[in-house]
């Protein structure tokens, strides 16, 4: 055989190369290979699958009990939907349950309050340590200085509330919120019936954005047109409400109280009604001056339109008048709270009635509680007891004081000096500056008065409820007060609703409100211009914050970029000297906040800037944290008497 | 035969064999999960052909008309109970005590393509013009009634084996029509 | 000669008799954001470091916040929300339908269905970006960045809506991939005609005033298709709906108009202003 010279090499090279071609190309490698990098450069993320199953349950989270069916992949949620309607709150629920921030286990505290560093225990020490801290505070005789704050009114409020006063203090508040500054203006909740109403009158309560309780009011509302029923709404800006009712009255800032006491003038003096409520004789001569002239002057809306409105409420047969002002940063005054409500009572209108949340009784208490129980001397409201209260010891229950009240500078150094315990899902503001962090749940995780959880708590999550069981079981001294082994035991007891005892009619709080507003109202040449608050749809007074799915729905002309926007009238920015897009410095006699960008815009009324509530936040998860400016901080900070809390709504500013 | 294509001819068939079986073994298992989990030998075979069960006993579909895939140990113990006093080995099978009821012995070879919606149920009841349904597992799946080891019979799933389908049976081969 | 029978089979009218549309009602809109959450979690909408950035992020309903203060002086002003997604257009000639973003897209990523629903397959689009800017509704959106699920938020995503890649554009599909379920879940009940299955979209299921309503609009006792002849409809930016017939019929010779399936009413004059170029 032939040697094998360069070129028969070649050949071969050649033919073996070629057929590794061939039998590359046509074992169909080059279109796998194509399939591959086209997958890989997708980089694709595949949700992971399971099998598909519904689940029926209840929303807990307000009085209303929306129906829910969620769709679940194996264990996971995936979807909610209502039957019955919805608010954001369930919508949102997922989002909240599955936050890649959620706490999974009791964090103490590891470095300077407010450094956000935590280290990890379990239930069983932190328990053991805070009941050890109350202990302290019973054998120091310090009972006074335990304090409990919550949000809402519900079972863990409940439960909390019970604590504090089986402890011996009366120091329980509630965030200023519409149930909280009701009842303790009125003594009770108004429960308004919207399914079976034919005449809303809202002072500001902007009813369709949230307020109240949202998911029965829009259902309602899908009746009112085929009903009849008329919404007519005094609101100073143009919000939704104010759009969708058959009738914006558009008042000066601030000015609803006085558009209240004028239609009362007609109701009473002109139709001859009459109100039960002790002080009640007082009052009518107290608002006499209120003629609807005098008060067409003040609130800028014509007497004749006064008077065609109190017509209006005096003929409806199941007439309503809605105070609180705000979707859910709720802002009235106790005064204008008392004046809205006396129309309803003026009219004796069958749709609105009083409740009040019962709770849980008065627990047995030790000899030593009970002494300094009846000898505790609380403070009015929340934002009274930051401001001029004392505590060492302090539950938080849900609350976010420290972004949320007028007071949260002075909240922040008081939280600093104190043991603080916070029942959270997610590190906020206020949580920042606790000792213990607990865990707490979502509305999915909890069993319902429906029957049991949808889904599995969370790591280590507890029902805030079952921990304040599981901390009262671990002090001697109350250990009576809580005979139960489980929230569950309450579920149905929780936020119960009772009859109210009658409301009454302070003309003290009147009277320093109207002293106040006259002050708020009159030409100041300082502070030139009005600051009112708004709120975005689902992001409400600051929670929705944490959530993407709720960041996406900001529209740019409030937040974008790291720049928040406020609205200002158009002829006022241009008195001003401000125009669209410009940085503006906002100045009340409070402090000054800064970097905020014009918006101009007509549906903010003359002289007002309208400012967005709920940026501002240091913590509450990295989606929140230093977002925008928080109002708060300049807002009004005179506290009424009676809700004590502070009336916030309308501030007096200049901007630079 | 002349010397040079000789030369050629020989490497070159040579090599188009091996790289064909090579990549063509490769590129058969895209798409295919191969390291699945075979716990327990299992002949389809016996079960299909001798015992003529029909495949929907154990590959069954959900109430919402999702198939469940492979079967949970559960169904396997409907017809081999764990029950220590049945006498024929074959139908006690004691392997199956070390399971709970909801685990599965095995996972499937078929997998998923991603990014597809893809329904057996609609697959399965989908008909020709003349009204004959002629679809069958194993239209897609391979002669896996044959199969007596559980050894992985057919390779890739391509979405043109799809495609020819939805032509003969008159759906239409719109991208959304499966992929979402 | 098969082949040949094959192709004619295809040519057939589909057996789909559906026509997907929508109505939304402005004047029960409260805003209140339900269906854009609704949405967002129902389509596993990608979440990045912040999605208040609006050059970043991506959406398929945008609830925009009109009001008419630049012709209107305070207190003549409004405000209202409108949830626009796709409109789903169908342009001009509805039995061959070629809305602006179909009859530029190169790769046939986006086509319009049997249904009427057009179709965004992300994994065919190569990030041109024709559509979105043919888009007439805005309704387009690109994906710039990888999608940061993180965490548990994964846990929370829906199997059956693909996960959207950087580089391309994503939309609203009407949520077809519900109606693909419930057709599942009716050929599960023995229920094998196409037509039979209904749906309800995301948003359309979370809204809780029922300002939104979907259905079929080939079906004229349908609420939908009633609502889409009501005096208070009109569409987004189709101002060619307002004028004669015939004058229609002639501008349609001249243009491709989108002829969006999504209606929306009002008794608002000022609202169909707003909405109309000028």
């Amino acid at each position: 055989m032939k040697k094998i010279d360069r070129k028969d090499f070649l050949t071969l090279a050649g033919g073996a190369v070629a057929g590794g071609l061939a039998g590359t190309v046509f074992s169909g490698a080059p279109i796998d290979a194509l399939q591959w990098l086209v997958e890989w450069t997708q980089d694709q993320y595949r949700p992971l699958d399971g099998r598909e199953h519904y689940l029926r349950s209840v929303c807990d989270a307000c009085p209303d009990r929306c129906e829910l069916s969620i769709r679940m992949i194996d264990d996971r949620a995936v979807n909610i939907q209502t039957s019955n309607s919805a608010c954001p709150v369930g919508q949102n629920a997922l989002q909240l349950m599955y936050h890649p921030e959620r706490i999974p286990q009791p964090l103490k505290r590891d470095g300077r309050k407010g450094s956000g560093k935590w280290t990890t225990v379990t239930w069983d020490q932190a328990l053991t340590d805070i009941a050890s801290k109350i202990n302290e505070k019973i054998q120091g005789n310090k009972r006074h200085l335990i304090a409990g704050i919550n949000k809402d009114y519900n079972l863990t409020s409940a439960l909390l509330d019970r604590l504090i006063a089986a402890l011996g203090s009366k120091n329980s508040y509630y965030e200023a919120g519409l149930e909280a500054i009701t009842t303790s203006s009125l003594g009770g909740v108004p429960q308004y019936n919207f399914e079976n109403t034919d005449y809303i009158l809202s002072f500001g309560a902007r009813i369709l954005e949230g307020w109240g309780p949202s998911g029965s009011l829009l259902k309602a509302f899908r009746g009112w047109k085929a009903r009849g029923t008329k919404l007519v709404m005094a609101e100073t800006n143009r919000s939704r409400t104010a759009s969708m009712a058959d009738e914006w009255v558009p008042v000066k800032a601030g000015t609803e109280l006085f558009l209240a006491l004028g239609i009362a003038y007609v109701l009473i003096r002109e139709k001859g009604r009459n109100s039960g409520g002790a002080g009640f004789a007082n009052w009518v001569t107290y608002i006499s001056d209120y003629t609807p002239e005098q008060v067409s002057s003040i609130t800028g809306v014509p007497a004749e339109k006064i008077r065609e409105i109190a017509d209006a409420f005096n003929r409806a047969g199941r007439p309503v008048a809605v105070s609180g002002r705000g979707a859910q940063g709720i802002s009235s005054s106790s005064a204008e709270i008392t004046a809205v409500y006396a129309l309803n009572s003026l009219v004796n209108s069958p749709a609105v009635t009083l409740k009040k949340h019962t709770g849980l009784g008065t627990p047995p208490m030790s000899q030593g509680a009970a002494q300094a129980y009846s000898s505790a001397e609380p403070k009015k409201g929340l934002d009274d007891f930051i401001k001029n209260g004392e505590f060492e010891l302090v539950f938080i229950n849900e609350a976010n004081p420290v972004h949320r009240s007028v007071f949260g500078s002075d909240m922040k150094t008081k939280l600093g000096n104190a043991f603080v315990v916070s029942f959270a899902p997610l590190v906020n503001d206020s949580a920042l500056y606790a000792d213990y962090v607990l865990p707490s749940l979502s509305f999915l995780e909890t069993k319902t008065t429906a029957g049991d959880a949808a889904v599995a708590p969370y790591a280590q999550a507890r029902h805030a409820g079952q921990a304040i069981i599981d901390l009262a079981g671990k002090i001697e001294e109350i250990r009576g007060a809580f005979n139960w082994q489980s929230y569950t035991d309450l579920i149905r007891e929780g936020s119960a609703l009772g009859a109210a005892g009658n409301f009454a009619f302070n003309n003290e709080s009147l009277k320093s409100q109207i002293t106040l507003l006259k002050k708020l109202l009159s030409e100041d040449r300082n502070y030139p211009l009005s600051l009112i608050p708004y709120e975005l749809p689902m992001l409400g007074d600051g929670d929705g914050l944490a959530f993407p799915y709720i960041l996406k729905n900001i529209d740019g002309n409030t937040y974008s970029k790291k720049k928040l926007w406020v609205m200002i009238n158009r002829q006022t920015a241009r008195d001003q000297g401000v125009s669209e897009g410009e940085r503006i410095d906002i100045e009340s006699s409070r402090g000054e906040i800064g970097s905020v960008r014009a918006h101009l815009t007509d549906t903010v009324a003359p002289g007002v800037v309208a400012i967005p509530l709920g940026f501002g936040q240091k913590a509450n998860t990295k989606y929140a944290e230093d977002k925008g400016v928080n109002p708060k901080e300049i807002m009004n900070a005179e506290i009424d008497p009676l809700t004590g809390n502070a009336d916030w709504w309308l501030t007096r500013v200049k901007i630079d | 035969m002349k010397r040079s294509i000789v030369l050629f001819m020989v490497p070159f068939i040579i090599c188009t064999y091996i790289f064909l079986m090579l990549f063509g073994k490769a590129c058969g298992d895209l798409g295919m999960d191969v390291q699945a989990k075979r716990d327990i030998p299992f002949s389809h075979k016996t079960h299909v052909q001798v015992q003529k069960y029909d495949c929907n006993t154990c590959h069954s579909y959900d109430e919402n008309g999702r198939f469940v895939g492979i079967p949970t140990v559960a169904v396997c113990k409907n017809c081999h109970p764990s029950n220590k006093e049945t006498k024929s080995i074959a139908m006690r099978l004691p392997y199956l005590d070390s399971y709970k009821d909801n685990e599965k012995a095995w996972s499937s070879y078929a997998t998923q393509a991603p990014l597809v919606y893809f329904s057996h149920k609609v697959v399965m009841d989908s008909k020709y013009e003349d009204g004959g349904g002629k679809i069958t597992c194993a239209s897609c799946h391979g002669d896996i009634a044959n199969n007596t080891d559980g050894s992985r019979i057919k390779g890739r799933m391509a979405m043109g084996v799809c495609e020819d389908c939805h032509d003969a049976i008159n759906v239409s081969n719109k991208c959304a029509v499966c992929h979402d | 000669m098969e082949h040949n029978e094959k192709a004619d089979i295809t040519r057939k009218a589909p057996a789909m008799h559906r026509k997907w549309g929508m109505a939304i009602d402005l004047d029960k809109c409260t805003g209140c954001g339900n269906c854009s959450l609704s949405c967002a979690q129902e389509n596993n909408l990608p979440m990045f470091e912040d999605d208040s950035d609006i050059p970043k992020r991506v959406f398929y309903l945008d609830l925009m916040k009109v009001t008419n203060d630049r012709d209107a002086q305070y207190p003549n002003v409004g405000v209202v929300y409108i949830p626009k997604m796709c409109q789903q257009c169908e342009g001009n000639e509805p039995s061959n339908p070629k809305p602006p973003c179909v009859s530029v897209c190169p790769v046939v990523a986006t086509d319009v269905g049997d249904d009427g629903v057009v179709s965004q397959i992300w994994s065919r689009c190569i990030g041109c970006r024709y559509c979105q800017a043919s888009c007439p509704y805005e309704a387009r959106a690109f994906n710039w960045w990888k999608p940061d699920y993180e965490g548990r938020f994964k846990e929370s995503l829906n199997p059956e809506v693909s996960v959207p890649a950087r580089g391309t554009i994503i939309k609203c599909t009407f949520c077809s991939h519900i109606w693909k379920r419930e057709r599942d879940r009716a050929v599960a009940n023995g229920e094998l005609d196409i037509n039979a299955v209904l749906y309800t979209p995301a948003c359309v299921s979370a809204c809780p005033t029922n300002a939104m309503v979907f259905g079929d609009l080939n079906d004229p006792n349908s609420e939908v298709s009633r609502l889409s002849r009501d005096a208070r409809a009109f569409r987004l930016v189709h101002s060619i709906d307002e004028k004669p017939a015939d004058e229609q019929k002639r501008l349609r010779g001249i243009k491709n108009y989108p002829n969006p399936k999504v209606y929306y009413l009002t008794s608002h004059q000022w609202i169909r202003d707003m909405m109309r170029f000028k």
